[in-house]
């Protein structure tokens, strides 16, 4: 059986464009998973993991165009990325209610370190991960790849 | 240091005589903390915010608070206690915050009411102000002229650069009139600049753009920057400040090691979490701690006046043991000699909290700032921002020049940090790709890593000059938790310097288009900033965090709240130190003038007070 | 007592420190973000302070003309790793086991048979087993003391045969200095003559592994010993407390917020090719940065900046790799294995111009 946590890796993997071990190596797909769990309501979240396990007969853009997880997998691209949680909209609140932990709010001090969008842009989280004295002088890593 | 000597005192008992009593532990009080406990004199710190950035620990926690922060501002690794709020960028927008912004326009700059100051979450960068700066009014018929020219501060511009730890190249730095003791070097080697200076500078260098009658050509030059870099000679540069609180152990040296070199950690704004930047903490550090006295939390409330003298005679604080109350017990500084090292707004705002400094009509006016605008842009081929310190260089060639006749000047801050000041980006551009492109998976990281890697952001900061109606006062009605006054701001941006921000916004333009890189900027989707329309155009302008001349300089009793050695004309055992002492500012960040002008001042007090 | 022994000690020193170093990071990028934070000051403190040791050794070693070598195969150390005093340094995750092992490479007097020997009971997972270029040019087995004793007065004895000056004969400009050593442990001392020489030793000693009968070194500072001690019994010192029984604050030691990373692991064994790619690049990187070392030691001072960024990448790919949970190892995770593994010779050390 796969776990909770393959399942959310593996969608995650389809959204983020980043390999089952970069997304793992960032320490924080059991947080990320707990945040959704705090966020939506009970069992939603295994309902959407069932739906995103029916991959890749149900495409991402089908999740994406779907009123009730087109934002919630919006909300886990920018978890990867910023390490931060956005506000679902008003109109998904209305039909499935809200939790006080649906609000724009970092995750922790490490989700935002753990963002995927500095790895992206070739750099390091501001204030953390530093480079070394003279690094920002040579051409960017994988940016210029 | 012992902060809570109070405790053993009751209210209302006088503390011991001191030496001196300083009002602040930001720079300018620390380095007249440090010269004169040096020079074996007594000196209290009163410092109205905790002291929680001397404690390697405690800045931890700060550092901390700002990896967790929702908005990641200056102020967000910051927080101040509750008796003694602090300006902050959130609040421009809503007018709600500590300044009670009377207008005609916002007032756009913050600073911060901790130990250690605003050098807490400045960038670093340590500019000298040009000579013609100094003449404004005779070299172009503007502004004011100072009382001191460029060669009377220039020694004590090379002991500043010492005392803070300033990177550069003398080499870099003689342009524009500017010039150095001979044999004179930086105490370090210059920040190496960034691969996009590079990139720029191949681009740009040699262009001219027209300022009126003005042809000027640009190059893209190194900042002068208060981060350590590779030493001199026999410099040593100082890292972390780790000045545990006892019973907390000794921190085993454990801190030491930090900040000695900058890491290139992107935060020097809101927080260099190594401290390779410098801040006021390494100051005072430094000061003779036999004969210093620091109490935090202390916020300076009356300064008291012998009636028959007019001289200080004793400063009123209100000493707090919970930064998250404003219970608080009222004690008595007294000393030989005061230093009011607040601030700019918050020298003038305990002057005028106390009833003094009125006979000139100048205390509280002139205040300046740096209106500043934003441009913002795609690179064509990846430059690697979001790495190293903000700012490793600028265009520099548009501070001076005949053409300060017509309108004011300008600096060109060329930033490493991509559009994070101007959108919140990375972020904002995460949010945008997902949201409104309807990217994922592959194509999403690709869109990212192209057009991350290439953002480009310009700040063109413009000179502004002193006016009388753009001014700090109180008013009763408006105070704080403590009861102490809230600033009231009147602020306005006039012809000079909005003509100065219309040629900015040309200049980066041109830039733009010369370097290939595409003009992204568009005010109304980034982070907002106020904005004041000039001839048509909307001009988008953040402040600098470049306060100055509420407490004008001058030699002429009418017409300035203090002297040369920034004494207040009116009461002669009182100065006031600072950038609230500028007749004018030019286009340097204040930073290294007002140290250099505080170190000016120590060596006058360490004589007079020895007589 | 010839300069030839000298320098065959003295290349096998730089060897010794720098095998110290892969074990600390371990422990120290294995901690989870936000835990153990004291536990991670002391060992960042350590790491940093055995990589002013490795340069120490090198500009001793330099300022006998001799050269320093710690890249390629046969150079570079490999784990599980023996030193002369019979202290085997294991790549392992931070925990009791790896806090026993770092007291008895911080113990300048450790020899396994003088001292309790409880790195049997530890059991820890060492398909292999390496020897220190130390060991063999030590007469077995020594104490790291009496190690570094015998430089010192092989050192004094050389000087006063010879003479100083044919001695010390390497080019001063291959001397590592201030400039280019910034990461911490205070200021590297140039070597030139058979003060200075002897003043770098001493400060390796005195700060490393300190004197075992006084918690405090020369600048006032823990010794690394004590440090260890202070995590193992997860109480802080005070100035007053008897060696053995720290009685201040607790340290905040929490072994179970920890990666539980494989002991000793090998490339080899990660069968997930990403995985394996991941450690390849972790690999890389350790290589890139011993190739600058290497050249820094060999009269390119400068090529200490951007061994620097090549580290915080290696630390990089590290903290991907410790993340990683390994599907056939019970719960253990991958880790660094810190096997010789260049990208290719040629892009080593360029592209990092700091000049103007």
């Amino acid at each position: 059986m796969t776990s909770r946590r393959d399942l959310f890796i593996d969608l995650s993997v389809e959204l983020t464009g980043y390999s089952r071990v970069q997304l793992l190596g960032t320490g924080m797909s059991e947080r990320y998973l707990q945040a959704l769990d705090e966020v939506l309501p009970d069992g939603m979240v295994d309902e959407f993991l069932a739906t995103s396990a029916a991959l890749p007969t149900m495409t991402i853009d089908a999740i994406l165009r779907s009123e009730t997880w087109g934002p919630v997998t919006r909300n886990i691209m920018i978890l990867w990325y910023c390490g931060r949680w956005t506000a679902l909209p008003d109109s998904w609140r209305a039909v499935h209610g809200t939790r006080p932990a649906d609000s724009n709010h970092v995750i922790s001090a490490d989700s935002y370190q753990a963002g995927l969008q500095w790895v992206a842009a070739g750099a390091h989280p501001a204030g953390a991960r530093q480079q070394g004295f003279g690094a920002w002088t040579v051409a960017p890593e994988e940016a210029a790849s | 240091m012992s902060e809570h000597r109070s405790d053993e005192r009751a209210n209302g008992i006088d503390d011991a005589q001191h030496d001196v009593v300083v009002v602040g532990a930001g720079i300018a009080g620390s380095l007249v903390a440090k010269r004169l406990t040096q020079a074996g004199f007594s000196v209290l710190v009163l410092e109205a915010g905790p002291a929680t950035a001397a404690a390697f620990d405690d800045y931890s926690n700060h550092v901390q608070a700002f990896y967790a922060a929702t908005s990641k501002g200056p102020e967000s690794a910051w927080p101040p206690a509750a008796g003694v709020p602090q300006p902050d960028t959130a609040d421009i927008r809503t007018g709600d915050g500590y300044f009670v912004q009377a207008g005609p326009l916002p007032y756009g700059s913050t600073y911060t009411r901790l130990q250690g100051g605003s050098t807490l979450h400045w960038l670093g960068v340590s500019l000298r102000m040009l000579p013609e700066d100094f003449q404004l009014q005779s070299s172009y018929g503007v502004g004011r002229d100072w009382p001191l020219d460029y060669w009377a501060l220039e020694p004590f511009y090379g002991e500043a650069e010492h005392e803070i730890g300033v990177a550069a190249d003398v080499v870099d730095q003689t342009h524009l009139g500017l010039e150095f003791a001979p044999g004179y070097d930086y105490p370090m080697h210059r920040i190496p600049p960034s691969y996009s200076d590079r990139l720029l500078a191949a681009a740009v260098d040699g262009m001219t753009v027209n300022l009126g009658e003005d042809q000027l050509a640009l190059k893209v030059r190194n900042y002068p920057a208060a981060r350590n870099s590779m030493p001199r000679g026999d410099y040593r540069p100082v890292g972390a400040v780790d000045q545990r609180r006892a019973g907390q152990g000794d921190g085993h040296g454990l801190a030491r090691d930090l900040g000695q070199r900058c890491a290139g950690n992107t935060a020097c704004t809101p927080i260099c979490p190594i401290q390779a930047k410098y801040n006021a903490g390494k100051t005072l550090a430094q000061a003779d701690g036999r004969t210093l006295q620091v109490v935090a939390q202390a916020v300076a409330s009356k300064i008291q006046l012998d009636p028959v003298t007019g001289e200080v005679r004793g400063i009123e604080y209100q000493r707090y043991d919970d930064p998250a109350s404003a219970r608080h017990t009222v004690h008595v500084a007294r000393g030989r000699v005061y230093v009011l090292a607040a601030h700019a707004i918050e020298n003038a705002k305990l002057m005028l909290a106390s009833g003094l400094g009125s006979a000139s009509g100048m205390l509280g006016r002139n205040l300046m700032d740096h209106p500043s605008i934003y441009g913002w842009g795609l690179a064509s081929h990846p430059v690697g921002p979001y790495r190293g310190p903000l700012s490793t260089s600028g265009i520099d060639d548009l501070r001076g020049g005949p053409f300060r006749a017509r309108h004011a000047a300008l600096r060109v801050d060329v930033g490493n940090d991509g559009w994070r000041a101007p959108t919140g980006a990375p972020d904002s551009t995460v949010t945008d790709a997902v949201a409104n492109r309807g990217l994922f998976g592959t194509a999403l990281r690709e869109h990212l890593r192209s057009t991350l890697s290439r953002h480009v952001r310009f700040s063109l900061n413009v000179e502004q000059l002193p006016s009388r109606s753009n001014r700090v006062s109180i008013d009763p009605r408006y105070v704080d938790l403590l009861g102490n006054p809230r600033p009231v701001i009147n602020y306005d941006i006039d012809e000079y310097t909005l003509a100065g921000m219309a040629a900015a916004k040309r200049v980066y333009q041109e830039v733009f288009r010369r370097a290939g890189i595409k003009d992204c900027t568009d005010p109304e989707q980034g982070v907002w900033f106020p904005s004041v329309a000039y001839q048509g155009d909307t001009l988008h302008y953040h402040g600098m965090g470049h306060f100055a001349g509420t407490h004008v300089m001058g030699n002429d009793p009418a017409q300035s709240v203090v002297d040369t050695d920034q004494r207040c004309w009116e009461h002669r055992n009182l100065f006031l130190v600072g950038s609230g002492s500028f007749p004018t500012m030019g286009t340097s960040n204040p930073t290294l003038t007002l140290a250099a002008l505080a170190l000016r001042t120590a060596r006058h007090l360490a004589k007079e007070l020895s007589t | 007592m010839t300069a030839a022994r000298l320098k065959e000690l003295l290349a096998a020193a730089v060897k010794l420190e720098l095998a110290t170093i892969p074990p600390y990071l371990c422990a120290l990028y294995s901690i989870r973000p936000g835990s153990n934070q004291q536990a991670t000051l002391v060992l960042r403190s350590v790491v940093v302070e055995e990589m002013l040791h490795m340069v120490l050794a090198a500009n001793v070693l330099n300022a006998i003309g001799g050269r320093p070598q710690v890249a390629g195969r046969e150079h570079a150390p490999h784990y599980p790793h023996e030193l002369p005093d019979g202290v085997i340094l294991d790549l392992l995750p931070f925990s009791p086991a790896a806090i026993e092992s770092f007291l008895q490479v911080e113990n300048p007097q450790y020899l396994p048979t003088l001292t309790a020997p409880d790195s049997a009971a530890l059991q820890v997972r060492r398909p292999e087993l390496h020897t220190s270029h130390a060991v063999a040019v030590s007469e077995r087995p020594t104490t790291i003391g009496a190690f570094y004793q015998e430089i010192t007065e092989t050192l004094k004895a050389v000087a006063a045969d010879i003479g100083e000056p044919a001695l010390f004969c390497g080019d001063p400009a291959r001397q590592i200095g201030a400039e280019f050593y910034y990461a911490g442990g205070g200021s590297p001392t140039r070597v030139t003559d058979l003060e200075s020489a002897c003043r770098a030793l001493d400060e390796v000693v005195d700060q490393g592994e300190g004197d075992i009968l006084s918690p405090y070194d020369a600048d006032g500072d823990l010794a690394h010993y004590f440090r260890f001690q202070q995590l193992k019994y997860n109480r802080s010192y005070l100035a007053a407390d008897e060696i053995g029984t720290p009685t201040g604050p607790a340290m905040g030691v929490d072994f179970k917020t920890v990666y539980p990373m494989l002991a000793n692991p090998r490339t080899a064994e990660y069968d997930d090719p990403d995985l394996k790619a991941a450690s390849v690049r972790a690999n890389h990187s350790w290589s890139q940065l011993l190739q600058q070392l290497d050249a820094a030691f060999d009269g390119r001072p400068d090529a200490l900046l951007p061994a620097v960024h090549t580290m915080f990448r290696l630390r990089d790919a590290m903290l991907v790799l410790l993340a990683n949970p390994l599907p056939d190892h019970h719960g253990r995770h991958a880790g660094p294995t810190f096997e010789w593994q260049p990208f290719t010779t040629a892009k080593a050390g360029t592209n990092h111009d700091l000049s103007p």
